[in-house]
C-alpha cells in the first residue's frame, strides 16, 4: 500500500490572504456609507469605476504576463487598492480620474514592481500622488455636506461636467492652512461654516466610522494594534507639542485625528503589511514616522493632507527599518549585526 | 605663488607615502580571486573544463579566458555561485563539456583486474590502491567520480555507480517540484 | 554566556512565539499494551545520532533476547541489542522509516517466541554506591539513547559536560504535537519506573536537581507522577508546563523552565543542564536497575484512519505494518505520518520497521489533514515572525530560499530554524515554508559536505602533483649529473675503466664468499 507523501506540517491555521482582504474591505463599508450620507452618493461612483478600472488593469497585466488572471482577481488585493483609491478622490471628480489613478496604481505601482508582495510603494497611495500632482484642481474640491445629490453625481462624475462652485469648496485643512497663511488666527477659521465639531462638518463622522471598522479589523486579529496606535499617537503628539506652543496657529490635536485621512491612514492605508515594516519594533518606527510626516506636511507643506506622501515616504524607508529593527535570533550573541 | 608651491607638494608628499604605507601593509598575497573561484569548484579534477585539473580552470576563469559554465560536475548550481562571485550572468551549462551526472564513485571489478598500475598513474586524487601484477581497488571515499581511469584500463573493469542516498546525505526535495 | 544562576532563572514562563493547537478527538491512551511478537523483527545497527558499531553475529546464528548485535569500538558508536531470541535470518540494508524511502544496514532476525535472555551486569538498586562513571558505562554498554528523536547516546551526553557540574537534569515529558501521546502512555503504565530512572540519571550526572516537564492538559500523566513522586528522592521535581506548541522542543522548555537561551552551536550541558526524554531515563532506569538492554519503545498509532488509536510498546524492528494490524488495521487513510501532525514525516509505505525514532504513527484520515488552498505570494504580513520560536524572520529565509541563495539564508541565521512548523501553519497565503526551510537546511549540509570532500580532493590532488614535479626534478637531476661526469671525467674511455672496476670488485666479493664457507 502506498501512501501519498505531503510535506509538513499537515494541519493549518486556517488563515488566509484573500479573506483578510475581503475584511478590510467590509470594514470599510460603515465609513463609505457615513461618506456617503454627508458627501452624497459621488463616492460609490468613484468606487465603482476605481474597481472596474483596477480589475481591468489588473487583468490586463495578468495576461500580458502569461498568468491566470481569474486567480489574481480573487486575491482582492486589487479591489482593495481601487477602493482605497476611491475613498481619497473627491466625489465629484470627473470618472476619468480615478479610472487613471487606479490603473496608474495596478500597473506601475504595483505589477511593475512584480505584483502582490513585491511592490515597494502603497499602490493606492502612489495612484493617489499621481492624481494630486497630475490633476491638482480636480482634487482639491471637495462638495460641501449635503449638496450633491445624484443628478448632481450624475453630471460631475459621469459627464465630466464641472461641478458649480457653489457645490464645491476647500476641505478644512486646506481651510486652515491657506487662511492661516492670511495671517488669520484659528478661532476666526473654525467659524466658518464648514467647521463641524471637532474638523470639517461631517468628516469627523466619516472617521468615526472608519475607526468603529479599524477596531473591528483589530478584533478578529486581521491587522495588529502597532501601526495604527503608532500613527495616531504620533500625530496626536505632534500636534499637541505645537498646540500647545501656539494655540492661534496650529490646530488641536483632536482637530488633526478628525480631519483628512488620518483615520483612514492609520486603519486601513498605513497596515498594508507588503509595504510596512514586518516586525512589531519596526511597524511603531514605521507608523511613527509616518504620523509625524502627515503633521509636518499638513502643517507647512501645499498640499492638502499629507498622509499619501507621509505613507510613501515611510514606505521607501520601510527596507532599512526592518534591516534595524530585526529581532535578535535565538541563541545568537547580543552585539551581532 | 610659493605658498602655493609648498602646499601641493605637501599634499603630494602626505598621499604617496599614504599610498606607499597602504601598499605596504594592505598588500594582499596571492590572486585571491583564484582562491575564490578554486573554492567554489568541485575539485573533480576531472579536466572536462578543457583544464587539467580545477585550479587551473580557476586560473583561466579569472584570466577571462575561460568561461563559468565549463564544469559539469559542479552543474547548474556551481554555475550559479560562480556567477554571483564574479557578478556576472548566469549561464546555462555548457553541453559540449558533458552533461552533469547525480554523484558516482570507481569500482573494479577485481576479478577481471589484471594489474597494470595505468588507471592508478591517472587517477589525480591518488584514490586507487595496488601494484603491478597485483589487484587494484578504489578507496571509495577518496574517489571524485571523474572518470579518469575509465580510458586507460585494457580490460574495462572499471564501473562507475551512482552513489545512493543515506539518511545522512539525502536531501528534502524542493517544494513544488 | 555565563551560566544563570542555578535556582534563580531569569525570565522563566515562557518561550517566543508558538502556538496553541488543539488535541484531535482521539484518546490512544486507552489502550496501552505491548505489541504482538512480530514474525520477523528488522533491526537498524544505527539507531543513535553516531556511526554503527561493528557486527557481531553471523547469518543462522541464534541470539538472545539482549544480546549485542553490534559492539562500539569508540564513543561514537553504540551497540544494538536483539529485541527477542532467534535465529538471524540475514544481513544487510533493510528499509528506512524515511521520507526518501531509504535503505540503510540492519539485522532481519526471526524469532523464536521463547524469549530467552542474555545473562546481564545488573547494576541493580544500589546503584548510588557506584561511582556516576560506572552508571554512564553501563548505560552505554546497554545502548541507551535518546528517545525523544535525535537519539543522542545518553552517556555521551553526560560525558559532554566534562569537567563542568551539571546543576539540573530536564526530563522532559512535554508532548506538545497533538496525536503523540506515548510519553504520556509510558507515565500511565510505569511512573514509578520514569521515576526510578530519573533518580538513575541524577545520580548518574550528579546533577543537583531534576524537574520533569510536563505539559498542563495531561490530568492522568501528572496525577501518575504526583503519586509515583511521593515515595521518591524529594531533590525530583514536577514541573507543569501550559501546552503551547512547541513546548516539548529542547530549546524552548529550557527557556520556559529556566529562563535560559542555549547559545547557538552548544548543547545544553555547557550551560549546566542535562536533558533527556521522559522515555529515555525510564530506559536508563531498566538498564541500571534490571540490567536491560534498551530494545522497546512505546509508539503511538492514531489517527481516524486506524480503526483502534492505542498506544503500543513495540520491539525496536516490528514493522509498522504490524503495529497497524495491532490496532485493528486501516479505515480510510491518506497518509501515513511518522512524528505529531507539525513536523512529522509521510511515509510512502509501512513496511518500514520501528527505530529508536518512531514515537508515533498516524494513519491519517480525512478528518486528520487540511489540504491547503493554492499558494498565493508572500505580503509579508510577519505572522509567521510573530509564531517563530526561534525569533527568526521566516519571510526572509524564505526569500532567499526560494531561489537556493544559500548564502543569503545563512545570513538570515538558517541554521538556528528548529523546523518546528509554526511559520507554514500561520502563513494566510499557504507558502510550504516548511518544505522550503528543510530543503534548504538539507542543501546546506549537503553542500558543507561537498565542501569538505571538495577540499579533502584538493589536497591530494595538490599533494600528488608535488609528488610527481619532484620526482619529474630527481629524474632531471640525476640525468644532468650523470652528463656533467662523463664530460668532466678525466680520461676519455671512462666507460672502460668503470667496468674493469667492477669486474674486480666483484671477484673480490666472490672470493670473500668462497673463504666465509
Amino acid at each position: 500500500m502506498r501512501f501519498d507523501t505531503a510535506t509538513a506540517p499537515h494541519v493549518t491555521g486556517h488563515r488566509d490572504s484573500a479573506a483578510l482582504m475581503r475584511e478590510v474591505l467590509l470594514a470599510l463599508v460603515p465609513g463609505i456609507a457615513v461618506n456617503a450620507w454627508w458627501f452624497g452618493p459621488g463616492v460609490l461612483a468613484q468606487i465603482l469605476v476605481a474597481s472596474a478600472s483596477a480589475l481591468a488593469a489588473e487583468a490586463c497585466v495578468c495576461l500580458a504576463r502569461r498568468r491566470p488572471p481569474l486567480a489574481t482577481l480573487a486575491d482582492c488585493s486589487a479591489l482593495l487598492c481601487a477602493w482605497l483609491l476611491a475613498l481619497c478622490v473627491p466625489p465629484l471628480a470627473p470618472w476619468w480620474v480615478v479610472a487613471t489613478g487606479s490603473a496608474f496604481a495596478i500597473v506601475v505601482a504595483k505589477q511593475l514592481f512584480g505584483g502582490l508582495g513585491a511592490n515597494v510603494f502603497n499602490p493606492a497611495m502612489a495612484g493617489y500622488a499621481a492624481l494630486l500632482v497630475s490633476f491638482p484642481l480636480h482634487m482639491t474640491q471637495w462638495p460641501q455636506p449635503g449638496a450633491a445629490g445624484l443628478a448632481e453625481v450624475w453630471s460631475a462624475v459621469l459627464l465630466a461636467a464641472p461641478p458649480p462652485d457653489t457645490l464645491t469648496g476647500a476641505t478644512a485643512l486646506d481651510t486652515v492652512r491657506t487662511r492661516l497663511g492670511l495671517g488669520e488666527g484659528l478661532a476666526q477659521v473654525y467659524a466658518a461654516p464648514a467647521f463641524g465639531r471637532a474638523a470639517g462638518a461631517g468628516w469627523e463622522w466619516v472617521a468615526l466610522a472608519y475607526l468603529g471598522g479599524g477596531l473591528w479589523l483589530l478584533g478578529r486579529g486581521a491587522i495588529r494594534w502597532h501601526i495604527p496606535v503608532a500613527m495616531l499617537l504620533a500625530l496626536a503628539a505632534c500636534a499637541a507639542l505645537f498646540h500647545l506652543l501656539d494655540p492661534q496657529r496650529y490646530a488641536s490635536p483632536l482637530f488633526h485625528l478628525a480631519a483628512g485621512a488620518s483615520v483612514l491612514g492609520a486603519f486601513f492605508i498605513a497596515t498594508d503589511p507588503v509595504t510596512a515594516a514586518a516586525s512589531p519594533s519596526g511597524r511603531l518606527v514605521f507608523a511613527a514616522g509616518v504620523g509625524a510626516l502627515t503633521y509636518v506636511i499638513r502643517t507647512w507643506g501645499g498640499y492638502p493632507d499629507g498622509v499619501a506622501f507621509a505613507v510613501l515616504l515611510m514606505n521607501s524607508a520601510a527596507p532599512a527599518i526592518d534591516h534595524f529593527t530585526r529581532p535578535r535570533v535565538y541563541g545568537s550573541g547580543r552585539d551581532r549585526r | 605663488m610659493l605658498s602655493a608651491i609648498a602646499v601641493v607638494s605637501g599634499l603630494a608628499a602626505v598621499c604617496g607615502g599614504l599610498l606607499a604605507a597602504a601598499s605596504r601593509h594592505l598588500r594582499v598575497s596571492g590572486d585571491p580571486v583564484v582562491e575564490r573561484i578554486d573554492a567554489l569548484l568541485p575539485q573533480t579534477q576531472c579536466g572536462q573544463c578543457g583544464y587539467p585539473g580545477c585550479r587551473p580552470y580557476a586560473e583561466a576563469i579569472a584570466s577571462g579566458d575561460a568561461a563559468i559554465n565549463q564544469c559539469p560536475p559542479g552543474g547548474e548550481a556551481g554555475v550559479r555561485a560562480l556567477a554571483r562571485l564574479l557578478g556576472r550572468e548566469p549561464l546555462a551549462l555548457n553541453p559540449e563539456h558533458g552533461p552533469n551526472k547525480p554523484p558516482q564513485v570507481a569500482f573494479i571489478r577485481e576479478e577481471a583486474c589484471i594489474g597494470c598500475t595505468l588507471c592508478i598513474q591517472a587517477c589525480p586524487v591518488d584514490a586507487i590502491l595496488g601494484a603491478a601484477r597485483h589487484m587494484h581497488t578504489v578507496i571509495a571515499g577518496e574517489c571524485t567520480g571523474c572518470e579518469l581511469c575509465l580510458p586507460p584500463c585494457p580490460v574495462d573493469c572499471i564501473d562507475l555507480v551512482a552513489i545512493a542516498a543515506t539518511p545522512d546525505t539525502w536531501r528534502w526535495p524542493a517544494p513544488g517540484s | 554566556m555565563t551560566r544563570p544562576p542555578a535556582f534563580a532563572p531569569a525570565r522563566p514562563g515562557r518561550f517566543d512565539g508558538g502556538l496553541r493547537l488543539t488535541r484531535p478527538p482521539l484518546d490512544a491512551c486507552a489502550h496501552i499494551a505491548p505489541a504482538p511478537l512480530p514474525e520477523r523483527l528488522f533491526v537498524a545497527l544505527r539507531q543513535h545520532a553516531g556511526q554503527a558499531g561493528e557486527l557481531r553475529v553471523r547469518v543462522g546464528e541464534r541470539v538472545l533476547l539482549g544480546q549485542a548485535l553490534t559492539r562500539a569500538r569508540n564513543p561514537d558508536e553504540l551497540p544494538v541489542h536483539a529485541p527477542a531470541s532467534g535465529h538471524i535470518e540475514a544481513l544487510g540494508d533493510i528499509a528506512a522509516p524515511h521520507p526518501g524511502d531509504l535503505r540503510e544496514p540492519g539485522v532481519t532476525l526471526r524469532p523464536d517466541g521463547l524469549d530467552e535472555r542474555a545473562p546481564d551486569a545488573v547494576v541493580g538498586p544500589a546503584f548510588r554506591e557506584r561511582e556516576p562513571a560506572h552508571l554512564q558505562a553501563a548505560l552505554a554498554a546497554l545502548g541507551v539513547a535518546g528517545l525523544g528523536g535525535a537519539g543522542f547516546p545518553t552517556a555521551r551526553k553526560i560525558a559532554a559536560a566534562g569537567e563542568r557540574t551539571l546543576h539540573t537534569l530536564v526530563v522532559n515529558a512535554a508532548e506538545c504535537e497533538p496525536y503523540i501521546t506515548c510519553d504520556e502512555a509510558l507515565i500511565l503504565r510505569d511512573a514509578t519506573g520514569v521515576v526510578a530512572g530519573c533518580e538513575v540519571l541524577l545520580h548518574a550526572s550528579g546533577a543537583r536537581r531534576c524537574l520533569i516537564a510536563v505539559e498542563d492538559d495531561r490530568p492522568r500523566a501528572i496525577g501518575a507522577l504526583r503519586e509515583a513522586l511521593a515515595a521518591a528522592d524529594d531533590r525530583l521535581e514536577l514541573a507543569v508546563q501550559p501546552a503551547r506548541y512547541p513546548a516539548g522542543g529542547e530549546l524552548q522548555l529550557l527557556q520556559a523552565l529556566l529562563g535560559m537561551e542555549i547559545p547557538a552551536g552548544t548543547r545544553p550541558v555547557a550551560a549546566g543542564v542535562l536533558c533527556v526524554n521522559a522515555a529515555t531515563a525510564h530506559a536508563a532506569g531498566r538498564a541500571v536497575l534490571h540490567g536491560e538492554p534498551s530494545t522497546t519503545r512505546m509508539v503511538t498509532v492514531t489517527g481516524h484512519g486506524v480503526a483502534r488509536p492505542c498506544n503500543l510498546l513495540a520491539r525496536l524492528g516490528t514493522p509498522v505494518a504490524d503495529l497497524i494490524a495491532t490496532a485493528g488495521g486501516y479505515r480510510d487513510v491518506r497518509r501515513l505520518i511518522l512524528g505529531g501532525p507539525m513536523m512529522g514525516v509521510a511515509l510512502p509505505h509501512d513496511q518500514v520497521p520501528v527505530t529508536r525514532a518512531v514515537n508515533c504513527i498516524i494513519a491519517a484520515g480525512d478528518a486528520d489533514l487540511d489540504t491547503l488552498p493554492g499558494e498565493q505570494p508572500c505580503i509579508r504580513c510577519g505572522e509567521c515572525a510573530s509564531v517563530c520560536p526561534a525569533r527568526l524572520q521566516p519571510q526572509v529565509l524564505f526569500a532567499a530560499a526560494r531561489v537556493d541563495d544559500l548564502e543569503a539564508a545563512r545570513a538570515a541565521d538558517l541554521e538556528q530554524c528548529i523546523e518546528c512548523g509554526c511559520c507554514a501553519y500561520v502563513c494566510p497565503s499557504h507558502i510550504p515554508l516548511l518544505a522550503h526551510f528543510r530543503h534548504a537546511r538539507s542543501a546546506a549540509r549537503e553542500s558543507a559536505r561537498a565542501g569538505t570532500t571538495a577540499a579533502r580532493a584538493r589536497e591530494r590532488f595538490l599533494a600528488r602533483e608535488a609528488r610527481l614535479e619532484a620526482q619529474r626534478r630527481a629524474r632531471d637531476r640525476q640525468l644532468a649529473e650523470r652528463e656533467t661526469r662523463l664530460r668532466d671525467a678525466p680520461d676519455a674511455k671512462p666507460r672502460v675503466s668503470e667496468v674493469r672496476a667492477a669486474v674486480a670488485r666483484a671477484r673480490r666479493r666472490r672470493a670473500e664468499r668462497a673463504r666465509g664457507q
